[in-house]
């Protein structure tokens, strides 16, 4: 079966994964699989942002997870500019990282707590090569705790002192702070109280705006990805049952379970 | 408590006041207490107990240490590594060599080293060191697969990080409490692993002083002069107390810590 | 007809140990037959009160009120086994976390029955064949498998039937609900959210329910009583808060929540500021900090403002 050549930023082709659950004794081969995904096919281009919405055992974290390269799928495959990342080389694969960046649903979880705010939001600069110099660093991270409305005396904190809000727009500084093209928020504001919710949300808007991003925004909120995504995909058990625009998906669902969602979610 | 009895043992780590092998024939056998000038009383050949227990703690302290820090530092490598690269067949041999050696009773495996590479201080601190690589390297291994679902670890990945920063920048932090609650533990356990060895002749050689070594030589006059094992003997259960102890202590400073 | 007054709670104030004030003289009401709402964030203090009602408050917090009275006992003056007694046979709790409150080893069928014997004089037989009714009542349609499985087999779904079905076993006067579908997926949520609201209708039992979300609230409950940093801001029936809200924190969050109806481009309307660290109200109103009609005397007394019977919010200036 011939892939046609990827024209998108960032797509993935027939992505199935399966965890395995048990095992034969001896012999080690599989024998009860859980599917997460089964053959899911989704792209994205250039300052999109791209809605993924399902329930929890839907695969949708599972998916943004294969698709920024922090997993593996057991069939199909992923491309970043044309090219398979399984078959880049480690500069290119370097490329992709610093690319496709994450934002997790648990703030202070996703920094390690004996680290201090600059040390997290510099971390990528060392990690992607893509800078060395102390006093560079150093600047870049106040400029980036300027852009996500910190103040720079943040820097020397620890997360543990930060709130869920702060925490989270210092995930935010750090992933910013390599220039990625792409940024996969994985229920990024499903943690935090609503009246933060809506800072989060919009400080990422305007980040985009300014930077010309695109988004993957995975959450289980209808309210949420509507006023986030442009192009929305609709989720069940692994596979997607439906896309289209959010006036489309919310307004007039066609598929039962799209109903069935937007029915018994209390957004009016 | 602890702290008392870890500044007891540092202060003991200062020098002797007299030589503790120059023997005094003359004075032979002096109970302790009985001659101001030997405090603790003298032994056989006349050497003044207090120096000599002063003096055997500085080996005692030598090997114990030196051994611990080696065998920590090889066993915590050999963890982290079979660690870091669960998914090759590396980590499988790594943990299993390790279970090998863990198999064998700590004096026996001593005594085979020993044998191998000869009596004296260095064999005893190969020896003891060999024996600590298994708990090293099986609780950095348990601690590194267990932190490993933390969220900033997977995060991390997400801008690439190398398996080598993640191990020390990342994972370290974390498993250093228990790693020094263990280490001092093993301080106690070396130090009873190397007084039996002197006591058997394996370890440090007459005419130095070790606390093994003088219980050897009080056996066989311990009828009459009961104090000439008893003050080693003392000197031992001490150091090993004390050293339990702080490990105790330091766990329950450090998890305090990260429970605030 | 004057309706029983199930809860009839005045100025109740809870602290720590060091005497940071978690929760600053609230007053709630809830007559019979009622579903009343308890809308805040993360320190509002609206789970505190709760467990204050459930007798599960943890040690290290002590509370006192000028009146505590649930189901016309008074917890001022009741001792602590009474209370107990009081809280097992006449209170039905149902969690947040579907698990935490199922013990994993033991069958369902032996957890849902135990308190239910321990109140009762029933025996064995009669507590089970009670217990098969309410399974089936709440949904689950292959009892007897349910009541044999351990609560790891089930679903978060399932378990919080399971819950419900054990808060009502012992014909409950009052059901204190907290978070019950936050851990539970959107279409499940109101699967038992309905089943609520149905022993509500049936048997006339008033439900509390606590939540985060005004969405939720909003499709549930009769009343509503919004909590911030311990205190109240305003308490109204549904159509009112909804209609008229007075309090600007209120009107924030309801301007907060994205609806399906925002247009594109327009910007979500966003409290500044961070959640108050809860303790650090300090005299006056707890959302001064935030406000945006903030004034000098909010930084001392607060208001109480009647707007209509069973509408008041407490602020100083007028809306």
């Amino acid at each position: 079966m011939a892939v046609q050549p990827c024209r998108h930023l960032l797509c993935g082709h027939d992505i199935s994964k399966a965890f395995v659950v048990e095992r034969w004794p001896i012999i080690g081969k599989p024998r009860k699989q859980f599917t997460a995904l089964e053959k899911v096919s989704f792209h994205i281009d250039e300052g999109e942002t791209v809605g993924i919405v399902g329930e929890s055992g839907s695969g949708k974290s599972t998916l943004g997870e294969i698709l920024g390269g922090l997993r593996t799928c057991t069939e199909g495959s992923v491309h970043y500019k044309a090219v398979n990342i399984r078959d880049m080389n480690r500069n290119q694969f370097r490329v992709f990282r610093r690319n496709v960046q994450f934002i997790f649903q648990d703030p202070k979880g996703s920094m390690h707590p004996y680290f201090r705010i600059r040390d997290i939001i510099g971390e990528p600069l060392k990690t992607l090569k893509l800078c060395s110099d102390r006093e560079e660093i150093s600047s870049l991270v106040e400029e980036m705790l300027a852009q996500v409305g910190l103040d720079k005396d943040i820097a020397d904190k620890y997360p543990g002192q930060l709130s869920g809000g702060q925490c989270q727009r210092v995930a935010i500084a750090r992933a910013l702070i390599v220039n990625p093209q792409i940024i996969i928020c994985d229920e990024a504001v499903s943690a935090l109280d609503v009246s933060v919710q809506a800072q989060i949300l919009n400080l990422l808007k305007d980040l985009q705006r300014k930077h010309r991003m695109a988004y993957i925004f995975i959450s289980h909120d209808i309210g949420v990805v509507n006023y986030m995504a442009d192009r929305i995909v609709v989720m069940n058990r692994g596979s997607i049952v439906e896309t289209g625009t959010a006036e489309q998906v919310f307004i007039t669902p066609t598929h039962p379970y799209t109903k069935k969602l937007v029915a018994s979610s209390f957004v009016n | 408590m602890t702290a008392m009895v870890v500044g007891l043992f540092l202060l003991s780590f200062v020098y002797t006041p007299h030589d503790p092998n120059e023997m005094q024939l003359t004075m032979r056998f002096i109970g302790p207490g009985e001659n101001p000038r030997y405090i603790l009383g003298t032994d056989y050949f006349g050497r003044d107990i207090l120096s000599r227990i002063i003096y055997g703690s500085r080996s005692i302290v030598l090997v114990s240490f030196v051994a611990v820090t080696l065998g920590s530092v090889v066993g915590s490598l050999l963890g982290a590594v079979a660690g870091m690269v669960k998914k090759g067949p590396l980590s499988a041999i790594i943990m299993r060599a390790i279970d090998g050696l863990m198999a064998f009773p700590g004096i026996l495996l001593a005594m085979m080293m020993v044998a191998a590479i000869g009596k004296g201080q260095e064999g005893a601190i190969v020896a003891i060191s060999v024996f600590m690589i298994p708990p090293f390297a099986r609780l950095v291994y348990s601690l590194i697969l267990d932190s490993e679902t933390h969220l900033f670890i997977k995060a991390a990945s997400s801008y690439n990080i190398s398996r080598c920063r993640l191990l020390f920048k990342h994972y370290l932090p974390l498993l250093l409490p228990r790693l020094i609650t263990l280490f001092t533990a093993c301080i106690g356990t070396a130090i009873m692993i190397e007084t039996s060895l002197s006591f058997l002749g394996l370890g440090v050689q007459p005419p130095h002083a070790s606390w093994g070594l003088m219980l050897n030589e009080a056996r066989q006059h311990f009828l009459q002069y009961p104090y000439l094992a008893m003050t080693p003997g003392i000197a031992i259960a001490l150091s090993v107390l004390g050293f339990n102890l702080l490990g105790d202590g330091l766990n329950d400073a450090l998890s305090k810590r990260r429970s605030r | 007809m004057a309706e029983e007054k199930v809860l009839d709670i005045e100025n109740l104030t809870i602290r720590t140990q060091r005497g940071r004030t978690l929760v600053d003289g609230i007053s709630l009401h809830l007559y019979k037959g009622e579903v009343l709402g308890v809308v805040g964030e993360s320190g509002s203090g609206k789970t505190l009160t709760a467990k204050t009602i459930l007798n599960l408050l943890p040690e290290n917090l002590s509370w006192e009120a000028d009146r505590f009275a649930v189901l016309g006992a008074d917890y001022l003056t009741l001792g602590k086994k009474d209370t107990k007694a009081l809280v097992g046979q006449k209170i039905g709790y149902v969690p947040q976390n579907t698990g935490s409150y199922l013990h994993p080893m033991i069958r369902i069928k032996d957890q849902i029955i135990d308190g239910y014997l321990r109140y009762t004089k029933n025996n064995r037989g009669e507590a089970l064949e009670r217990a098969r009714e309410l399974v089936k009542a709440v949904g689950i349609r292959d009892t007897e498998r349910l009541l044999k499985s351990y609560p790891w087999q089930l679903s978060g779904g399932m378990r919080q039937r399971v819950n419900i079905a054990m808060a009502l076993m012992n014909q409950p006067r009052l059901i204190v609900a907290d978070e019950p579908t936050t851990a539970l997926d959107s279409t499940i949520q109101m699967q038992v959210l309905d089943l609520l609201k149905t022993v509500n209708d049936l048997y006339e039992t008033p439900v509390i329910l606590v939540s985060h979300d005004l969405g939720l609230v909003k499709y549930y409950c009769e009343r509503i009583v919004v909590m911030y940093a311990g205190q109240i801001m305003e308490a109204a029936t549904v159509e009112q808060v909804f209609s008229n809200p007075k309090h600007p924190y209120t009107r924030a969050l309801i301007k907060v929540i994205p609806s399906l109806n925002i247009k594109k481009g327009e910007r979500l309307a966003e409290i500044p500021g961070q959640l108050n660290a809860v303790g650090t109200a300090g005299g006056g109103c707890a959302f001064k900090e935030r406000c945006s009609f903030r004034q000098e005397a909010c930084e001392y007394t607060i208001r109480e403002k009647t707007v209509a019977d069973n509408h008041y919010y407490r602020c100083n200036l007028d809306f």
